[in-house]
């Protein structure tokens, strides 16, 4: 009776005790004792729908056809009074409902084999070579225009030279390393535009010039917006940056003794960032026996918190999106055995990060997509986000050694993120 | 081996048996009566995974293998107590088999972060969508790869092949220098992993692979109900006592079939037993009343006691109405059933 009250026996015995317990007085009674034998305990229960409801997790059909707008009205009912209870399932809704709309696009893109195997900054030109030596006409047609854009660049460095001999304003330096990179430029300056570039630099395997009458040329995938920007920093060598006092925080006495914290937050650290759930980051407070981190926004209304972290977790993911454009602060509190520690301490400015407005999110996801090291560069320095600049103009010098415009740029993008 | 002294009661009869088929009656006396409730109800408690008291589960395959990891973890434990040479000993068995199953949903729950389970949905989405891409069952295993792949045999070393960090993370750094690989779009990831491989992979792996890729990284653990918001109607619509288990069972006979029904199979009390196990247990019903109330044979009333309590997918599949209907006559049945039965609710408790 002991198997059969737990139902843990093959479907035909249960069957057959069920059937003799219908008509077995004795046998009904040893069912309950049986039941009783665990420990008993009185019977109670509840009618709150939430209850109910709390194993109703939404399964992937169900999102996706929620997303497609396909339940019918009972289900989309239940589904609702679910989310109502369920801060899970409701970011689970909100975080597929924003993938679907971002990968909108993407999902019409060919992803053949051959594309994948191929990293696309890494392209082997031997191997390019190699197959154009294949058709001789190929290869002499490939070696003519190398010799005319050699050509080109050398007398539009002539002319560079006679303007400065002439006593003529400098212009911004045509960078020499189109001509000394081996990576061969895939979009030849000649066959874009009529016009001699004042200025160039290879960009992940494009080339992007300055003509004369001060356009961009290379670049028209890139938001014309950003293409104006690029022209006006290609001609004036000066990066645009945003005033961000905004996130310069204030001291406050309020927030504990006056004692040095022991440690420092590490990111984000005054800066604007792309991400709504950045992962914080800050030092090891020695001796610490876990951690605590807080998140308010601009008015001080504490946003989220973490729970208590365990002592060798430097870092937290924040748990739910932050609202984009925003100015946030945040501190963390390090939980010794008989005291708190608050960082940034009371002598220290507030520690604020800003997070990307959604507008520039959405020209940054069509800046990623060009590839162009140059225009995220100058949309990241524009935007405030100082290390990915740095990151993107670094890649750009790399790929333009000898050029002083990408030296520049990075110079000034390392300035910036010093500040 | 320990002495008999050390080892919890209910073993007793299990460890003193000389008989080898003795010995495995025991065992499963001991696995049905004490070990199956318990993780029954901890996996509905900590995962929401339904099984039945066979563990098994139409609609989730996890939860049946989670079901079965844990009870071979059991019985590997029980064998041990019974070796010569063995030094283990359990002095509780009840909390020996909590234990255990905590320790296995927890496993799962680390898994199952919520940012690894969206990311897998957002990966099933994307294989499932575009045109290049699929996903695919063979073998019990959910597989992912580009299209072309489907009908490519991979060999046994690939399939149990898993993927080396160190290589990881160096395909990673050569892929994405200097990139912060969460801003990456997913599609090109997924296309560069299969690019990598050159081999279709587990979904689960590759989930594994572009979470490490983007550096997502798995929350604290909780169970998914935590998450879950409850208010003073929780406190106000709790009802106890043996009364008022009567007066339900009263008030659910006037319900409709359908409503009757559904409210029945979900029903789940505070100690994570069914209806049917607390009707019997405080004899409000005999097993013949049941039957004959339900208006059911007591095959079908045995059949459905033993895979109680139901999730509503589960309800919605015997009850051949969809899960949106299920939902309908739960709060029917709820709204009647607060008329009925919340006036007597502080009444006559133990």
């Amino acid at each position: 009776m002991v198997l059969f009250s737990s139902r843990a026996m093959p479907h035909a015995e249960l069957t057959a005790i069920g059937r003799h317990l219908a008509d077995c007085p004795e046998c009904q009674g040893l069912l309950v004792s049986s039941l009783r034998e665990g420990g008993s305990e009185p019977p109670s229960f509840t009618l709150a729908p939430e209850f109910w409801l709390r194993h109703e997790h939404l399964d992937y059909d169900q999102l996706v056809e929620l997303s497609d707008d396909r339940l019918d009205a009972d289900e989309r009912e239940s589904i609702d009074a679910h989310l109502r209870l369920c801060a899970t399932c409701q970011e689970d809704v909100r975080t597929f409902l924003a993938f679907r709309k971002e990968i909108e696009s993407e999902l019409r893109l060919p992803y053949s084999p051959a594309l994948a195997q191929a990293p696309p900054q890494k392209r082997n030109w031997q191997g390019v070579w190699n197959r154009l030596a294949w058709k001789p006409i190929y290869a002499a047609a490939a070696i003519i225009l190398a010799i005319a854009f050699i050509i080109g660049i050398a007398a539009l460095l002539k002319r560079r030279t006679d303007n400065l001999q002439a006593g003529n304003a400098p212009l911004p330096q045509v960078s020499p390393s189109t001509t000394e990179n081996p990576i061969a430029p895939s979009t030849p300056l000649g066959t874009t535009s009529p016009e001699t570039p004042v200025l160039s630099l290879n960009d992940n395997g494009h080339v992007i010039a300055l003509d004369k009458s001060g356009k961009t040329i290379g670049i028209d995938e890139v938001p014309i917006q950003i293409r104006d920007d690029i022209a006006q920093l290609l001609k004036t060598e000066r990066l645009q940056t945003p005033n961000q006092k905004e996130l310069l925080g204030e001291e406050s006495g309020l927030r504990g003794s006056s004692e040095k914290p022991p440690f420092r937050l590490i990111y984000p650290a005054r800066i604007v960032i792309p991400s709504v759930r950045p992962t914080l980051r800050w030092e090891s407070a020695p001796g610490a026996t876990s951690y605590r981190v807080y998140i308010s926004d601009a008015r001080g209304t504490e946003v989220t918190k973490s729970d208590a972290l365990s002592p060798d977790r430097t870092n937290w993911t924040v748990d739910r999106p932050l609202k984009r454009g925003e100015v946030f602060t945040w501190s963390v509190i390090a939980v010794f055995d008989n005291k708190e520690i608050i960082s940034p301490g009371p002598s220290s400015p507030e520690m604020k990060f800003k997070v990307l407005s959604a507008k520039s999110f959405e020209q940054l996801q069509k800046l990623r997509n060009s590839g162009s090291h140059l225009a995220l560069g100058v949309f990241y320095a524009r935007e405030g986000l100082h290390d990915e600049a740095q990151r993107e103009f670094q890649i750009l010098l790399r790929e333009n050694p000898n050029s002083d415009v990408a030296k520049k740029l990075l110079q000034q993008a390392q300035t910036r993120r010093s500040r | 081996m320990f002495a008999l002294g050390d080892m919890d009661q209910l073993l007793l009869p299990y460890l003193r048996a000389t008989d080898h088929s003795d010995r495995e009656q025991h065992l499963q006396e001991i696995l049905s009566a004490y070990a199956v409730p318990e993780v029954r109800i901890a996996l509905r408690r900590r995962l929401s995974f339904f099984v039945d008291a066979h563990g098994k589960s139409r609609h989730n395959q996890d939860a049946e293998d989670l079901f079965q990891e844990i009870m071979t973890k059991i019985v590997q434990a029980l064998h041990d107590l019974t070796e010569p040479s063995s030094n283990a000993k359990i002095e509780d068995l009840k909390e020996y088999i909590a234990r255990v199953t905590a320790n296995c949903c927890n496993d799962v729950l680390r898994k199952q972060s919520p940012s690894r389970t969206r990311l897998k949905y957002n990966l099933r989405f994307l294989l499932t969508h575009h045109e290049d891409f699929a996903v695919w069952k063979s073998a019990g295993v959910t597989w992912a790869g580009l299209r072309e792949w489907r009908n490519e045999r991979v060999s046994a070393a690939e399939l149990s092949g898993s993927i080396d960090s160190q290589e990881l993370a160096a395909f990673r750094s050569a892929r994405w220098p200097g990139e912060n690989t969460k801003q990456v779009a997913l599609p090109r990831i997924v296309r560069e992993v299969f690019g990598w491989l050159s081999r279709p992979v587990e979904l689960d792996q590759l989930v594994s692979i572009v979470a490490t890729i983007q550096s997502i990284e798995d929350l604290p653990t909780i169970a998914l109900h935590e998450n879950v918001s409850t208010d003073n109607s929780s406190a106000q619509a709790r009802l106890e006592g043996k009364d008022v288990l009567r007066r339900l069972w009263q008030a659910l006979r006037e319900l409709s079939t359908e409503q009757r029904d559904v409210f029945c199979l979900g029903f789940e009390d505070e100690s994570g037993r069914d209806l049917f196990t607390v009707l019997l247990e405080n004899e409000i019903v005999t097993f013949r009343e049941l039957a004959e109330e339900l208006d059911r044979s007591t095959d079908d009333i045995v059949r459905l006691w033993s895979k109680m309590p139901m999730d509503n997918k589960s309800i919605a599949e015997e009850l051949k109405v969809s899960r949106g209907r299920v939902y309908q006559h739960r709060s029917r049945a709820l709204e009647k059933l607060k008329k009925g039965l919340l006036p007597f609710s502080g009444e006559n408790k133990y």
